[in-house]
């Protein structure tokens, strides 16, 4: 598993659906050409031969079966693709998958304490009509730059990274001003009370 | 001579041995690519209510397209008997 033991996730960030859908936006209407083709034929007024029967008709349903398969089965591989690729964002770090066709994927986690920048782009009409754009995350030091393109509600994300980000650049900090309260002697509201 | 070549061709493409054999050959590409995706939903997954979801309807399409080729091949061969 690519989580750590007890390592819990926030959330996930995926490419948005319109993503998948400019993919395969055109399955159906693949899906349509051969009995569109079809109906042409028989409506254009063209004589099919007269061995042409109901046992042809059935052959073309065999192959157009077959059809449907392939479409079908290329629109699950891509749907694989698109959904396998994501961030997965745990209160430590971001753990980024990038997943191309079935046989390519590559795992890489960059720890929130070494993240320097996080940027959002939404670009264009399409992309700011349906939330999505692309979410850039800078590192220090060598580790590599992470980018999702296509992220969904990419301003969102964008600002739960940064509150979580926030968090983490804090806690230390809550750490040192409790151990000053402790060795000064400086009793805190709560504890008062 | 060209009507005769596409006539001996048809006529290969259309015998017995040739469909079932072009099934059996889709049945395992089919079989093979299946297990490929369930593989990589099991293991990659996370949300497993969406890849269960998936696995379902994945699974359901491929048996009924795979049913619909079957029965209409079949079809094709009690059909040309006649």
């Amino acid at each position: 598993m690519i989580l750590e033991k007890g390592e819990q996730i926030l959330f996930e960030v995926r490419k948005h659906w319109f993503i998948y859908v400019a993919k395969v936006w055109v399955f159906p209407l693949l899906a349509l050409v051969p009995p569109v083709a079809l109906i042409v034929v028989v409506f254009s007024g063209a004589e099919l031969p007269a061995s042409v029967g109901a046992a042809h008709l059935a052959l073309g349903f065999f192959f157009y079966f077959l059809w449907l398969l392939l479409l079908w089965v290329i629109a699950f591989i891509l749907w694989t693709d698109y959904y396998l690729d994501e961030w997965i964002v745990t209160p430590h770090r971001i753990i980024d998958i990038e997943q191309r066709g079935l046989f390519y994927r590559d795992i890489a986690s960059l720890r929130f304490d070494r993240i320097q920048d996080i940027t959002a782009e939404v670009p264009g009409l399409i992309a700011t009509a349906f939330k999505f754009g692309e979410i850039r995350i800078q590192s220090a030091g060598s580790e590599r730059e992470v980018v999702l393109t296509g992220a969904e509600n990419v301003i969102e994300v964008r600002e739960r990274l940064s509150e979580q980000l926030k968090k983490i650049a804090e806690a230390p900090q809550r750490v040192v001003m409790a151990e000053e309260e402790k060795g000064s002697g400086v009793q805190t509201q709560e504890t008062t009370e | 001579m060209s009507s005769e070549i596409t006539g001996t061709v048809v006529s290969y493409i259309t015998s017995p041995g040739a469909l079932w054999a072009l099934f059996g050959v889709v049945v395992g590409l089919v079989a093979t690519i299946s297990f490929i995706l369930h593989y990589h939903w099991r293991h990659y997954g996370v949300n497993r209510r969406v890849i269960t979801r998936a696995q379902f309807v994945y699974f359901v399409g491929t048996g009924v397209l795979l049913a619909g080729a079957f029965f209409s091949l079949s079809g094709y061969f009690v059909l040309s008997m006649y």
